[in-house]
């Protein structure tokens, strides 16, 4: 009997496991447990090999997955009884998250230097955190998103209140927790109406499977004017929002970006924000397609408040991590304009968001290099002041810092500038007028509080007293390779996009 | 009396409003961490009224994954909040806002 | 080597060079200078071989840049008459001017920063003259724009640098948005932002022109070229240092805007030839008086710039393409020796510029003086002088399409340009005297000495030689028998002299128009206007005079035209009683109704007032879930339908 049950099920359900295709995350969780290991073993030198280890182990998976980037697997295209589903989109996205976490992993070293701190779990989370998101880019049922997205969350719980001898830290974790608790109440209960009303037998199209993706895309298109399927997929929108930071679901991000250790304010920024972005294009490709009636103007009417809410706020701002929390928001709002293209079926559009996320990632890190570089002891307080005269202490990081700003400005020719170009011209494409106009705006706007913080570090040396002497700081090459590798390559995306422009 | 999908709905909604205005009105942490675990009950019970309901079982299978997750988080979120006692000597949330502006 | 890639090569030479100073010469003193000075002997040499080499067809084409699914961006050419006449004139006039900067900035700490900036500024000058669509003009229209900033705040630790690089900044932003709108216009009617395949269409229909389009295109002019009602910025951008002055703001990128309107030419409809037309006449006598009305000698050359930007624009308002370029050519070479003179004079009176503390300086500075005399000759359009052959055609032929019965607009624009050219002869004059003649005013002019060779040696070339001469190879007869035809390309003066075509002619339709016209009297007028402009300063004003003595016989008169028509007020008006209270009245606005909406209602709420009062981001977890409630329920009324 047992033996029947056994059998019975791995021909139904277990033959569709092909574990081979998840093999990045699967690397990345055993170099999480390698990393546990080298902590165990290895003596004083732990805080060198720990993060070697961690890095080193990251970009081989990276140099895997960029020279066999593609998931060679058998059958139907059905992986995990259709829980999980990897497309050419969910492929590249491997491919940023790993580039991220190993930017991230990098930072922690910097930030682990300054403080007295555990070092192995930061790697050990990161890596985790990592392989959840490559997972939720991936899936193609709600459970499967649900348990991705939450095994993400909870790491980001852990990270985001690492820091814990700084009570800033904590409450930062303290304020992620409950907010994101909530907002993935929001999100389950949306999930669980749309279980429900997809499941519901007297309606037509109806689907014993109104989990999975597709079969509720079928049931969707049948009934796209059922108030409760609305109402699912508003609140599933409601809970995404509040990953990739849109209003009014942004307002988390200035207080826990300050709070969060450099490093991970910068993995919240880049690699949290892209995977709800991922999620949300699974989900206006896939599931929500039929619901364009909605998704176009109520996503429309999120991007043109986030662009303008992120812009503004940002201007009154002093902290520099809340600046770029804040513009953060505004990058959210000009990436929405990508989705709802999408929404319209401009199937560009989702190109022109990864390409405006890598620009963004690039950019992003740079400047974050620079903070971790440039921040004290205590973490949370690094004020726009801290950069006065930074061009003639440490004419390095002001240059990868004007560089980074200017491609998050999206000033040409920076790898910005082309990425905003392209996602204007999706937008175009889909005839959202009224969106570029906020758009431009918006970036009008951004160049202000840009550009003051450049002109902090460049053209504000009389407010630096005197009669103190001018203090260079210390910054080893290996990090001075990396953050010329970020300006590098920010600055070559804005001339050569080969890869990008015309390999999709 | 015919209990049916639609009187487990009204229990399961009324008990995430609960759980929701909870968050927003209560002032001890703790209880604001209960509360949202009172929303992610909620959204247990409506699952299995509407498994029942469509005769199909994701709904069950799925409660266990969210009360998996749910214990996740409240190990997290403890810890965090018993971290942040000792250092801030108060989890009350009006005294929570170091981070503002 | 084919065309285009020498074209390339010749674009990116400067990139090349900034880049090797901004990444190895930051503190590099004269090995960036060496450098930058290679950079633009390079880009002179390489661009007259080019242009000598030219067979006057026009080069288009593209080499690939980034692509998109169907869209292609390309980094186009497109080389024609316009183009090698720009390019001839930057190359030519940058180099000395590199040249030049070598002396003026020998006491300089930073230039390793300076002379980068001017390599960034060739590079980005030289796309504008290469680039042939609207989009990537744009590009390198904002990169001159940046490294004008730059170069203006070079003096950064003083406060009035900065000021007026910020100034720049925010009036050409002005400008430039009128001008994106207007590409973004162009694009849109006419599917393309390529400058010839637009004109391929409208030549086959000629009906395809849009008077806004040319409006806002002009915008862009308006604000490069510092034309009415942005001209503000231009005076104030005299901060930075000389060379920066000569080149930048004298000779080459105030001249784009002439530039891209004569690029864009087959666009502009009557209506808008008209405006230009106004815009410019009104400028060449407005400016003339502000002139007057300055003892920097920066900034009165500032205006003499101004107006002679004016009679460009009149130039193409008239419908004289070719013309404006042919001023736009000359004009660069006095109005460079000009400004690279007052660069040596300040040199020598260590940074002194007020004319006023100058005076009797043409011993002391034999070959400066000559220079000058020569580029003010030049400026007032004497005969057989450069600008006598553009300046004196623009007025001419303004007077000759009213004779022809065009309108009586173009009365008007022949009086006010032919009261600019009466202007022009009396503050260079001023200008001339005060600075050159009579005994030394203060203890700097009288140890002032003659500049090093690298100062006089592009003084000689571009004072004595250019502004003297360069209208020879331009006018009809062939000077020393054409042997001196090979001085300057051929293909550059035939487009100066012929234009485009019949419709849109250059010196010859210009001066053809006025030889119809049989009126001999506006040539002696003005004559008459130069030779009394001259003759009343040199008794008005008298020989290095201390103090200006219209400041002292009419002073209400002299405040009129030094304060601009307060120009600078009403615009610092603007800012204070406007945007700034327009930025308080949205934080007010985010303070009533965010917090006016939310307090009202349960006892739950009232905590919040206090706390939205101040800010948005409250810090407290209970108002942040009030956001989420109010998405939850906004979102819930919007798919319900009720929003």
């Amino acid at each position: 009997m047992n033996q029947q049950l056994l059998t019975s099920l791995s021909e139904q359900y277990a033959s569709t496991n092909h574990w081979a295709v998840l093999w990045p995350e699967i690397a990345l969780a055993l170099l999480a447990v390698l990393v546990l290991l080298v902590d165990l073993f290895t003596g004083k030198v732990k805080a060198l090999a720990v993060p070697l280890v961690a890095i080193v182990g990251q970009i081989a998976v990276l140099f895997a997955l960029l020279f066999k980037a593609s998931c060679e697997f058998e059958g139907s295209g059905v992986l995990f009884s259709g829980m999980i589903l990897p497309s050419n989109l969910s492929e590249v996205m491997r491919i940023f998250f790993v580039l991220a976490s190993i930017l991230v992993s990098w930072l922690g070293m910097v930030y682990l230097k300054k403080q007295y701190l555990p070092r192995m779990e930061f790697y050990c989370l990161t890596l985790l955190v990592t392989a959840a998101m490559m997972l939720l880019a991936q899936s193609a049922n709600f459970v499967m998103l649900f348990v991705a997205l939450e095994t993400v969350t909870i790491g980001f719980y852990v990270l985001v209140s690492y820091g814990r001898n700084s009570a800033f830290s904590l409450e930062g974790g303290l304020k992620y927790l409950v907010l994101g608790g909530t907002s993935t109440a929001i999100l389950l209960f949306g999930i669980v109406l749309l279980y429900g009303i997809g499941g519901n037998p007297n309606l037509p199209a109806h689907t014993t499977d109104s989990l999975n993706f597709a079969a509720l895309e079928g049931f969707l298109a049948a009934n796209a004017d059922n108030f409760i399927a609305k109402i699912g997929v508003v609140l599933v929108i409601c809970g995404i929002c509040f990953k990739i930071g849109a209003v009014p679901f942004q307002i988390w991000i200035p207080d826990v970006y300050q709070g969060a250790p450099t490093p991970v304010t910068a993995f919240l920024a880049v690699s949290s924000k892209a995977a709800g972005f991922i999620v949300l294009i699974n989900l206006v490709m896939g599931p929500f397609a039929p619901m364009k009636e909605l998704t176009v103007p109520l996503l429309s009417a999120i991007a043109v408040v986030t662009i303008l809410f992120g812009n503004l706020t940002a201007i009154g701002q002093r902290n520099v991590k809340r600046v770029i929390g804040l513009s953060g928001v505004a990058h959210a709002g000009y990436l929405l304009l990508g989705v709802v293209a999408l929404c319209k079926g401009i199937e560009l559009g989702a190109w022109a968001i990864i390409f405006y996320l890598f620009t963004y990632l690039f950019g992003s890190f740079a400047v974050f290099g620079v903070m971790a570089q440039v921040a004290g002891v205590d973490d949370e307080n690094q004020d726009v002041d801290h950069y006065i005269d930074l061009a003639r202490r440490q004419p390095f990081l002001a240059g990868v810092l004007a560089i980074g700003l200017g491609s998050l400005a999206g000033i040409p020719p920076l790898a910005g500038f082309i990425g905003k170009v392209f996602l204007f011209i999706v937008a175009f494409q889909a005839e959202l007028y009224t969106l570029l106009g906020a758009a431009i705006t918006g970036v009008v706007i951004s160049i202000y509080y840009y550009f003051g913080w450049i002109r902090e570090a460049y053209y504000k040396p009389q407010s630096w007293p005197t009669d103190k002497p001018v203090q260079p700081m210390q910054v080893c090459v290996g990090h001075k390779v990396a953050l010329a590798a970020l300006a590098i390559v920010t600055v070559l995306l804005g001339f050569y996009q080969g890869a990008f422009g015309s390999g999709f | 009396m015919n209990i049916g999908l639609n009187e487990y709905l009204f229990v399961s909604g009324l008990l995430f409003a609960i759980g929701f205005f909870g968050v927003l009105l209560r002032r001890n942490t703790l209880v604001i961490y209960m509360c949202m675990e009172l929303m992610l009950n909620a959204v247990n019970l409506a699952l299995v009224a509407f498994s029942r309901y469509n005769q199909t079982m994701d709904g069950n299978i799925f409660v266990f994954f969210i009360i998996t997750v749910a214990a996740a988080e409240v190990a997290v979120g403890l810890a965090i909040i018993v971290a942040l006692y000792r250092k801030r000597r108060s989890v009350e949330v009006d005294d929570l806002n170091a981070l503002s502006h | 080597m084919n065309p285009l890639e020498l074209l390339a090569t010749i674009l990116l030479i400067p990139l090349a060079s900034a880049a090797i100073i901004c990444l190895f010469l930051r503190r590099g003193g004269y090995a960036a200078a060496a450098v930058s000075v290679v950079a633009a002997f390079g880009i002179m040499c390489l661009s007259f071989y080019f242009l000598f080499n030219w067979d006057g067809l026009a080069v288009t084409g593209a080499l690939p840049w980034l692509e998109l699914g169907d869209y292609k961006f390309e980094l186009g050419f497109l080389f024609n008459y316009e183009a090698a006449t720009m390019l001839a004139v930057v190359a030519f006039i940058g180099f000395w001017i590199h040249v030049f900067s070598v002396g003026y900035m020998d006491d300089d700490k930073d230039k390793g920063r300076f002379f980068g900036g001017l390599s960034i500024f060739m590079f980005s000058m030289l796309g504008i003259v290469l680039a042939d669509n609207l989009f990537m003009i744009f590009i390198f229209w904002e990169l001159v724009g940046f490294s004008s900033y730059m170069l203006i705040a070079h003096y950064w630790d003083k406060d009035f640098a900065a000021a007026a690089s910020k100034k720049a900044f925010i009036v050409n932003r002005i400008g430039d948005f009128g001008f994106l709108v207007g590409i973004a216009w162009a694009y849109h009617y006419y599917g393309t932002a390529n400058i010839s395949e637009i004109t391929a269409i409208i030549q086959v229909d000629p009906s395809k022109t849009v008077t806004g389009i040319g409006l806002l295109l002009m915008c862009g002019f308006v604000g490069k070229s510092a034309q009415f009602p942005l001209q503000v910025w231009l005076t104030d951008a005299m901060a930075g240092p000389t060379p920066v002055s000569a080149l930048i703001h004298a000779a080459t990128m105030v001249a784009a805007g002439i530039y891209f309107m004569v690029r864009i030419f087959f666009l502009l409809t009557p209506e808008t030839l008209e405006w230009i037309m106004w815009s410019g006449a009104i400028m060449t006598s407005f400016a003339g008086f502000c002139a007057l009305g300055q003892n920097d000698i920066k900034k009165s050359l500032a205006y003499s710039t101004l107006a002679h930007l004016g009679y460009m624009a009149t130039a193409i308002g008239l419908g004289f393409p070719g013309l404006a370029i042919m001023h736009m050519a000359m004009h660069a070479c006095f109005k460079a020796t000009l400004f690279l003179c007052s660069g040596s004079l300040i040199h020598a009176c260590h940074h002194e510029q007020d004319m006023f503390k100058m005076g009797g300086l043409a011993k002391k500075m034999p070959i400066t003086f000559i220079a000058f005399f020569v580029a003010t000759l030049s400026i007032c359009a004497v005969p057989f002088t450069a600008g006598y052959y553009s300046k004196d055609t623009i007025i001419a032929s303004a007077w000759g399409l009213f004779a022809h019965g065009d309108g009586t607009q173009y009365a008007w624009a022949f009086g006010l340009t032919m009261l600019g050219a009466l202007l022009t002869a009396l503050y260079m004059g001023r200008m001339l005297f005060v600075v050159f003649f009579g005994q030394p005013n203060s203890e700097k002019a009288s140890h002032a000495k003659e500049s090093s060779l690298w100062m006089t040696l592009p003084l000689i070339v571009l004072g004595w030689g250019l502004s003297l001469g360069a209208g020879w190879f331009v006018y009809d007869w062939i000077w020393a028998g054409g042997a001196m035809d090979a001085m300057l390309p051929t293909d550059v003066a035939h487009f100066m002299v012929n234009g485009f075509s019949e419709a849109a002619p250059g010196w010859k339709g210009a001066h053809h128009i006025y030889e119809e016209a049989h009126a001999p009297w506006v040539e002696w007028l003005s004559y008459g206007c130069i030779a009394g402009g001259l003759i009343f300063c040199w008794f008005f004003y008298g020989r290095g005079p201390s103090a200006d003595r219209l400041q002292t016989k009419a002073p209400g008169l002299y405040h009129v035209f030094e304060r601009h028509g307060w120009f600078d007020n009403i615009y610092d008006a603007y800012v204070a009683k406007v945007q700034q209270p327009f930025a308080n009245f949205i934080s007010l606005l985010d303070v009533a109704v965010i917090g006016g909406l939310l307090v009202r209602g349960s006892a739950a709420v009232a905590g919040l007032v206090g706390m939205v009062s101040r800010s948005l981001h409250v810090g407290n977890i209970h108002a942040y879930v009030f956001w989420f409630l109010a998405g939850v329920v906004l979102f819930s009324a919007f798919a319900l339908g009720l929003l």
